[in-house]
């Protein structure tokens, strides 16, 4: 039963334009004609939520922290929902399966690390390596023969020799056998360890070591080797026995210490360990007693091995570990604003421009307090944002901004598209990558270039499926005609993902134009609407098919926004390829932009583009993704000064996007945060 | 929300939550269940498919205790006797009070939570999605967990395939709250290790396993309800989920004993037809594994765009059915699709049935299956006439073999019923504004 069919119009938002901004700003990118906006009294951020590490944040501060390799964060904890930015803290919940991840993560990192344990409690005489042997002939059998240094079983029979040993530990227990062949078969040894066969094999003819692994008490330990399978063929002169050399018991970083003096160095350890981990001094000590009375008690239990694997497996769950805590925050009054001290800084900083913890230097800094000082924070993260570490994650908030992710499900009608392959996505997404690294890189990181370059860097493939002429080899700079082509919306990482399986999309390039680069917010279609998505026509274009759905009302309000900037690409087909005829009838891509700073007639993407570039909204909304990706969470009213601010920044400096990142650094929001209730 | 003790150690600890973190010793441990003493224990099982049906070619004929199943449901001919098939139930809160949210959100959002969606922190977001919003209450299959699955090793057990999206709205159906959904077990592997305890059956082993684990779990809760005294409102709900979770962790690895379990593969892949298969074997060796009374698998998100390549399939599943009715090609292949869900589930039956609980009755028959679907007619995109089948007699409580048809019952009512079938005297469920009363009628 349909409740009501009375179609909703949908009531279109007028877009939301961003504070302050001039209705009709055509602005160069050189500089604004409108004066620095009054955010005198900038109180700080709406809200300072706790963040919790993303799992590719944890990978790099385990690889910084402990030398961990093979990116086990990724690999073992659950993915996690994206809406938009990846490390939005509320979009983020921790369920079950999460905490039992983290679990088997501190696990599988704490045994690695722990593995080696006088690698990790490096303060002497706490290890020792042991290496016992006792000569065969040394020891006690039956039915024995005894030879100056070894002794011969020629009957079933044995010898066995004792170890005294004076602590617990995993030892390699064996000994050196040889044997002899009868009727096709080697003399088998079988080892016993205080009276338990534990091990056997086949001997071979010349000295060889046998043994195995075993777990073994402090005290007295028998050995023994055996031999039963007898043989003895005096017609064909075979004769099988086993002979034993001598016994072996050796193992490696045996805990020899008095448990005094393993408290004492995990002490040691902690208080270097935990500073780090927690990215702060530690000014409470209970911290390091609590995890050494927890050293101390799981060693009487386990073994001291054992009890240091736990203890790590415990700061990898720490909510200081895989949270950044402020403490600073925490203290604060409800609505009380302060300023983060040096090493919360300095954690705000690292895990902004390289998505890990602070690296020695940065430590340095927050230990000589100079981060509290606009210029010390600046000078650090313009070192931060010239290191190749801030690659990743610049590449990071690109990928996500343009999603470039959704490249992975694109599917294309191959009867539609035939040029069209599997790994073309691939292709596409390295050259929007690197076109935006060598903007960032070598072009002044100018947003304005990043909307209207004609170039962009493809290898020979890559140029040959666009046609594009060039003699390079591997991935360079390829020249394209600038009255088609502009920057990054005319690539096709951002023309095929925003397409249909048999056709352009102007519905899906026109959201982004809308949602993502003006940051308008067009609400959804009504839920009792009946949305027909109307069958491509071979006798129409894309653009006519359209038109239909705008002569609705119900439909109009919001497609009259989104549709036209969409449009502007209709020259790109659903694979980022250039056509001039849709079905045979021309292409039209102009269009009439409306509801932005830059209203008027638009002819192309080329066009298009550089009219995104002078538009003053856009701009802003370029600050308010980095404001987004800064801080890990949607802008609430009282940050809109904040956005403002950074963006007039961004525009009086060229429209550099570095300039950019550091005007984020060097707000209110970022060295600043709000107490909560 | 406060926190819940669980464990006998917890009280031990007092109140202001100083652990010294020791040693676990064995003698504490609570002794474990084992499957001979629960016969009679009974189980929800809920089988979630998306994109709606082709009702025409879902519909038995006939009359309620003499009907035809029809093409979709045929492959559920052997188990026609344990089935009641519904017709006319509607989600009256998705139709009535939908809450924010778009016509994809809607379906799924309300699936096991007849309740109005709540609007999160940003608002509306791009296409009308709310972006961070929820479902807006507690969903069957929690609030059952919650009640039969207090002592079990895990509450309740999520698997799905292919299930996330974007947001959550339309990629979750099981909530345990407002704003804390649970993300279903969708790689195999990972979901092996966290539920068979990777597989290490080794007594001895596993005792010193599960003791040292303890100490961590333990030490590494001390730590978070420290912290959780000194955050504010911000923090709260955020920690508490994740102290809630820690809990539930300290609680499975105490009480997890596969001491007798036959234990299923333990699969890697990502290939989706396998993941299905390794899904439902994992789900089988938990329900005989006693591991949990609510066992859930979620076939995708809603708007699930999977493409059916076994069945000879190019275009997903979603954009087929967008396609209008009279596309005879298309509706040929949501019947296929839906088909091969009702094949599925006539395989997990089989294997149910099979399996004796300890009182010489199978599985089966003392659980009740929910086959569940974020819409009912794929095409008008419409949160009525939802495909319901029930399987499964629940202990006796259901009178099953029946064919039930109605006009405009609303899913807490049905959902009210399956509550009392499991002896948890549901006396309603969902948003008041849309349930007059249960719907008794399936019970025995």
């Amino acid at each position: 039963m349909i409740v009501g069919s009375v179609v909703l119009a949908a009531a279109c938002h007028q877009p939301e334009k961003a504070p302050g901004t001039p209705d009709n700003g055509t602005t160069d990118s050189g500089g604004t004609t409108d004066p620095a906006p009054e955010c005198a009294t900038l109180d700080g951020p709406a809200r300072s939520p706790m963040r919790r590490l993303t799992p590719t944040e944890l990978d790099r501060t385990l690889t910084d922290l402990l030398g961990t390799t093979g990116s086990p964060a990724a690999r073992i904890l659950p993915p996690e929902q994206v809406g938009g930015f990846s490390n939005n803290v509320d979009v983020r919940t921790v369920g079950a399966d999460t905490t039992d991840a983290y679990s088997r993560l501190a696990l599988e990192v704490a045994t690695d690390v722990t593995a080696v344990p006088e690698s990790v409690l490096t303060c002497p005489d706490l290890f020792e390596d042991i290496d016992q042997q006792v000569e065969a002939e040394d020891g006690t059998d039956e039915g024995g023969y005894y030879y100056e240094d070894h002794v011969a079983l020629w009957s079933p029979g044995w010898v066995e020799a004792e170890f005294d040993l004076s602590d617990d530990g995993t030892y390699t227990v064996g000994a050196t056998v040889r044997g002899t062949v009868c009727d096709g078969e080697m003399a088998q040894w079988n080892l016993w360890i205080d009276g338990d066969a534990v091990a056997e094999g086949d001997s071979t003819e010349d000295w060889a070591r046998v043994g195995i692994d075993r777990h073994l008490s402090a005290g007295t330990h028998t050995v023994r080797i055996s031999f039963a399978n007898d043989c003895y063929l005096p017609e064909v002169g075979e004769d099988r026995n086993l002979y034993v050399d001598a016994f072996h018991l050796s193992g490696t970083s045996i805990a020899t210490g008095s448990p005094a003096a393993f408290s004492a160095c995990v002490t040691d350890w902690l208080e270097d360990l935990l500073p780090r981990a927690w990215r702060h001094p530690i000014e409470d000590a209970t911290h390091i007693t609590r995890l050494v009375d927890l050293f101390d008690a799981a060693s009487a239990e386990w073994g001291e091995q054992a009890a240091l694997r736990i203890v790590l497996e415990v700061v990898l769950q720490s909510p200081r570990f895989l949270y950044r805590v402020e403490d600073t925050v925490l203290d604060a009054a409800p609505g009380q604003v302060v300023s983060l001290d040096d090493h919360e800084m300095a954690s705000r900083l690292s895990y902004f421009l390289w998505g890990t913890m602070p690296d020695d230097t940065l430590f340095a800094a927050a230990d000589a307090g100079t981060l509290s000082t606009p210029e010390g924070l600046q000078a650090e993260a313009e070192r931060m944002l010239a290191d190749p570490r801030a690659t990743e994650v610049v590449d990071l908030f690109f990928t996500e901004w343009l999603e470039l992710d959704h490249l992975d499900d694109v599917e294309k009608d191959l009867t539609v598209y035939p040029a069209w392959t599997d790994d073309r996505p691939a292709s596409f997404r390295e050259e929007t990558v690197r076109f935006v690294r060598a903007v960032w890189e070598d072009e002044g990181a100018s947003f304005e270039t990043l909307l209207t370059a004609d170039w962009t860097i493809a290898d020979p493939e890559l140029a040959a499926y666009y046609g594009f002429d060039t003699d390079g080899t591997g991935w360079h700079r390829v020249s394209r005609d600038p009255t088609a082509h502009a920057g990054l919306l005319t690539q096709g990482a951002f023309l095929a993902s925003r397409a249909r399986s048999y056709g352009s999309s102007p519905i899906h390039r026109g959201m982004f134009i809308r949602g993502s680069m003006l940051c308008h917010i067009i609400p959804g279609p009504d839920p009792s609407l009946e949305i027909v998505v109307p069958d491509p026509d071979p006798d129409a274009t894309t653009r006519e098919i359209l038109e239909q759905h705008r002569e609705d009302p119900a439909c109009a309000s919001c497609h009259d926004l989104i549709d036209p900037p969409g449009l502007a690409f209709e020259h790109f087909d659903g694979i980022g390829l250039w056509r001039d005829y849709e079905n045979g009838l021309p292409v039209d891509a102009s269009t009439d932009l409306t509801g932005t700073d830059v209203n008027g007639f638009i002819d192309g993407a080329a066009d298009l583009g550089q009219a995104l570039a002078r538009s003053t909204m856009v701009r802003e909304c370029f600050a308010r993704q980095w404001f987004r990706f800064a801080h890990g969470r949607r802008e609430a009213e009282g940050d809109e000064c904040e956005i403002e601010d950074a963006a007039h920044t961004f525009a009086a400096d060229h429209l550099d996007m570095q300039a950019l990142v550091l005007a984020t650094v060097g707000s209110p929001a970022f060295g600043t945060a709000v107490g909560s209730d | 929300m406060p926190i819940q003790p669980l464990s006998r150690r917890a009280v031990l600890r007092g109140a202001g939550g100083i652990a010294v973190g020791l040693p676990f010793l064995s003698a504490m441990l609570r002794p474990l269940r084992s499957y001979a003493d629960t016969g009679g224990q009974k189980r929800l099982i809920v089988f979630f498919t998306p994109n709606g049906t082709i009702p025409d070619a879902w519909r038995p004929t006939g009359t309620e205790r003499d009907f035809t199943l029809s093409s979709i449901l045929s492959p559920l001919e052997r188990h026609k006797s344990e089935l009641i098939v519904l017709d006319g139930i509607d989600m009256r809160s998705a139709l009535e009070h939908p809450g924010g949210g778009n016509g994809h959100d809607v379906g799924t959002g309300h699936s096991l939570t007849p309740w109005s969606l709540i609007e999160g922190e940003s608002g509306v977001g791009e296409f009308g999605h709310l972006w961070d919003g929820s479902a807006g209450g507690q969903s069957f299959d929690q609030y059952v967990a919650e009640r039969l699955g207090a002592s079990h090793p895990f509450s309740s057990l999520v698997w799905g395939v292919q299930c996330d999206i974007a947001q959550a709205i339309p990629s979750r159906i099981s909530w345990k709250a407002p704003f804390e959904p649970i993300r279903p077990m969708q790689e195999p592997a990972a979901a092996f290790d966290r539920v068979f305890g990777s597989g290490v059956t080794d007594a001895a082993s596993l005792e010193t396993a599960r003791a040292q684990r303890l100490s961590v779990v333990d030490a590494v809760l001390a730590d978070y309800n420290r912290l959780y005294a000194k955050v504010g409102a911000e923090d709260r709900h955020r920690l508490d989920a994740h102290i809630e979770s820690l809990y539930e962790l300290e609680r499975t690895v105490e009480r997890l004993d596969l001491g007798s379990c036959t234990l299923p593969d333990r699969i890697d892949s990502s290939d989706l037809g396998q993941v299905g298969d390794a899904n439902l074997a994992m789900l089988v060796a938990a329900a005989t594994c006693d591991l949990s009374p609510v066992l859930v698998h979620q076939w995708g998100s809603g708007q699930s765009a999977r493409t059916f390549t076994e069945l000879g399939h190019t275009d997903n599943h979603h954009a087929l059915s967008h396609e209008p009715l009279s596309d005879a090609e298309a509706v040929a292949q949501l019947t296929a699709i839906n088909h091969w869900y009702a094949d599925q589930l006539a395989t997990l039956l089989d294997r149910l049935s099979g399996i004796e609980s300890g009182d010489g009755t199978s599985i089966l028959d003392q659980s009740v299956v929910l086959w569940c679907n974020e819409l009912g007619n794929g095409y008008t995109h419409e949160a009525a006439n939802i495909p319901y089948v029930l399987a499964g007699r629940c202990g006796g409580a259901l009178d099953t073999g029946r064919f039930l048809q109605y006009d405009y019952r609303g899913h807490g009512e049905l959902f009210a019923a399956i509550g009392q079938a499991l002896g948890l005297e549901t006396a309603t469920f969902g948003m008041p504004e849309v349930f007059d009363s249960a719907l008794t009628e399936v019970l025995s």
